[in-house]
């Protein structure tokens, strides 16, 4: 039985960090206008995470404010967070990962 | 420092709100709020603005306490993100505000973690925390500890009656979850940000209204006329209907009162769509270039004289709906119609000065929210159930019983008091005896954080 609830579980935030990360990935991909993920981050962010925390807030108070359901959408608040993180993370590391050549004062 | 206030107001939050309900608790988050923000932004709470609403957040909080209702819950809320809106930046709308507060509440402190420095396009520097190097050094000494405590357990009877003594049953995995969630609410707020573009787009939009290169006088005649005639027509007809209702009203003093209730619930609906349909036809008319046309003259008294009679339109609807109050008793509904109108005069009188001054359609959005945030603040400050029951009592022609005992707990009391005053039939007094009882011992049951103020009566 525990290892059901396991397996269960597992699958569950399996599937729900793929959804979230589908949805973060889907706004990087359709925003065609700026390559500057920060840009985007600044004008996405707020409404992605203010429509996703609406949505939870909706479902919890359909369950009637249960204990799964808040920890639930507790793990899916933290797990869109740390994805947003990971991308800023990893572009940041992108913009920054370049030689600048010194300046080349002996030279005529 | 700042962890260790926030680490109080996280420990006071779930001490406040596990497992309570609404009552003096929100009170006392209220000024918890207040006082950590003030911590944080001293600056900013030297302005009056920010001090009128922090009063206005304290006002429902204290209000809460007083009167716990839904109405009282949610103008706290409101409050608290226009509060917060307001420190992030103190020039934007109203509704601005609100969304700055409830982004800064759901994720300020990752906002502040990533706020980008524009000039170097890099991130702001923060002191890196080794979390891998802290876990380590928390969780292998105390899996350490736990292994040698079993050893010496087996070794010395002393030792293990000790650590047998030690009861962890106070320990609540939920209320430190439920106080991890007031550390994340507390480190949101504690500094508040501002969404971005729409905070600088709000401060760059103006409220005047401004000539467009599309300035054409033929056309702008021609629209001139359109006006003058739709609003002349519209101003008959109004007319003629207000005669017809101020007639109505007039010879009808002593009718019977399900002529009225048949009036209001048949006429209100159809009326108040037709002040909505009014001032959007005047926004559609007064929208761009015929504001600067030198002969508007006549549409804009034309205009100025429709909304005069549109305001007495509303003031004939308040009439009515005074004496279906009046005969009928008051009720949350009859309530709603009344603040409904209070908004319809207000957006009337905005339309008025909105063509006066030539403004744009901003200026009456900016004003017309910012007036339902203070008809919101106000009319949570009120005792409706309270109320409610008084002037069914007192005033009223006739009441439906039932309904007030069906209203919040807030009226119980003076049930109880009217109860004992007037004589109502068997089955009112059974259900209010048992109304009453339930409220006493829920009051009585309350934990310190759940006090209300009918508490201090018992």
């Amino acid at each position: 039985m525990e290892a059901f609830v396991f397996i269960v579980l597992l699958i569950t935030v399996s599937l729900t960090f793929v959804f979230v990360r589908l949805s973060i990935s889907l706004i990087f991909w359709l925003v065609t206008d700026t390559k500057d993920k920060y840009a985007v981050f600044k004008k996405y962010f707020p409404c992605y995470i203010i429509i996703l925390t609406a949505l939870s807030i909706y479902i919890i108070e359909l369950l009637d404010f249960s204990y799964v359901a808040i920890y639930y959408f507790a793990i899916v608040h933290v797990i869109a967070l740390l994805i947003w993180r990971g991308e800023l993370k990893s572009y940041k590391k992108k913009i920054t990962d370049f030689a600048v050549e010194p300046n080349q004062t002996h030279l005529p | 420092m700042k962890k260790v206030i926030l680490f109080i107001a996280a420990v006071l939050f779930s001490t406040l709100f596990y497992e309570k309900s609404i009552g003096l608790n929100l009170c006392i988050f209220s000024v918890l709020t207040v006082i950590i923000l003030f911590i944080n932004n001293k600056n900013d709470f030297k302005t009056k603005d920010a001090i009128f609403y922090t009063a206005l957040y304290l006002g429902t909080g204290i209000a809460v306490f007083f009167h716990d209702s839904s109405l009282t819950i949610m103008a706290n809320l409101v409050a608290f993100f226009t509060l917060i809106g307001r420190l992030s930046q103190n020039k934007t709308s109203i509704y601005v505000n609100w969304l700055n507060g409830l982004y800064t509440t759901i994720a300020g402190w990752f906002h502040r973690n990533f706020a980008i420095n524009e000039t170097t396009q890099s991130v702001e520097p923060k002191t890196d925390i080794d979390y891998l190097h802290l876990a380590k050094i928390i969780i292998i000494p105390s899996i350490i500890v736990i292994i040698f405590i079993g050893l010496y357990q087996n070794g010395n009877q002393l030792f293990s009656e000790l650590i047998n003594k030690i009861d962890f049953s106070f320990f609540n995995i939920q209320w430190v979850l439920f106080a991890g969630l007031g550390y994340y609410l507390f480190s949101n707020i504690y500094q508040p940000v501002i969404v971005e573009p729409a905070t600088s787009e709000d401060i760059a939009l103006g409220n005047s209204l401004l000539k467009t290169s599309k300035f054409s006088i033929p056309k702008l005649k021609k629209e001139n006329q359109l006006g003058i005639i739709l609003i002349a027509m519209l101003n008959v007809l109004i007319v003629i209907f207000l005669i017809t209702d101020v007639t109505f009203i007039l010879t009808n003093l002593d009718i019977r009162a399900s002529v009225f209730s048949e009036q209001v619930h048949s006429g209100i609906n159809a009326l108040i769509a037709s002040i909505v349909v009014a001032i959007i036809i005047l926004l559609y008319v007064f929208r761009g270039d015929l504001n600067f046309h030198k002969e508007n003259a006549i549409v804009k008294r034309l205009a100025f004289t429709w909304i005069l009679l549109n305001i007495l339109l509303v003031l004939s609807i308040a009439v009515k709906n005074g004496q279906y109050i009046y005969y009928f008793g008051l009720t949350y509904k009859r309530i709603g119609v009344l603040i409904y109108l209070i908004l319809a005069i207000t957006g009337l009188v905005t339309t008025l000065n909105k063509i006066n001054t030539i403004k744009n359609i901003w200026y009456l959005i900016r004003l017309n929210t910012k007036v339902a945030f203070f008809v919101l603040i106000i009319s949570s400050l009120v005792n409706w159930d309270y109320q409610i029951t008084h002037y069914n009592f007192n005033y009223a022609k006739s009441m439906d019983v039932p309904y007030l005992i069906e209203l919040s707990d807030n009226n119980t009391l003076l049930l109880k008091e009217q109860l004992d005053q007037n004589e109502l039939s068997a089955e009112h007094a059974s259900r209010i005896e048992n109304k009453y009882y339930n409220y006493m011992l829920e009051l009585e049951n309350n934990s310190w954080q759940e006090w209300q103020y009918d508490n201090f009566k018992l």
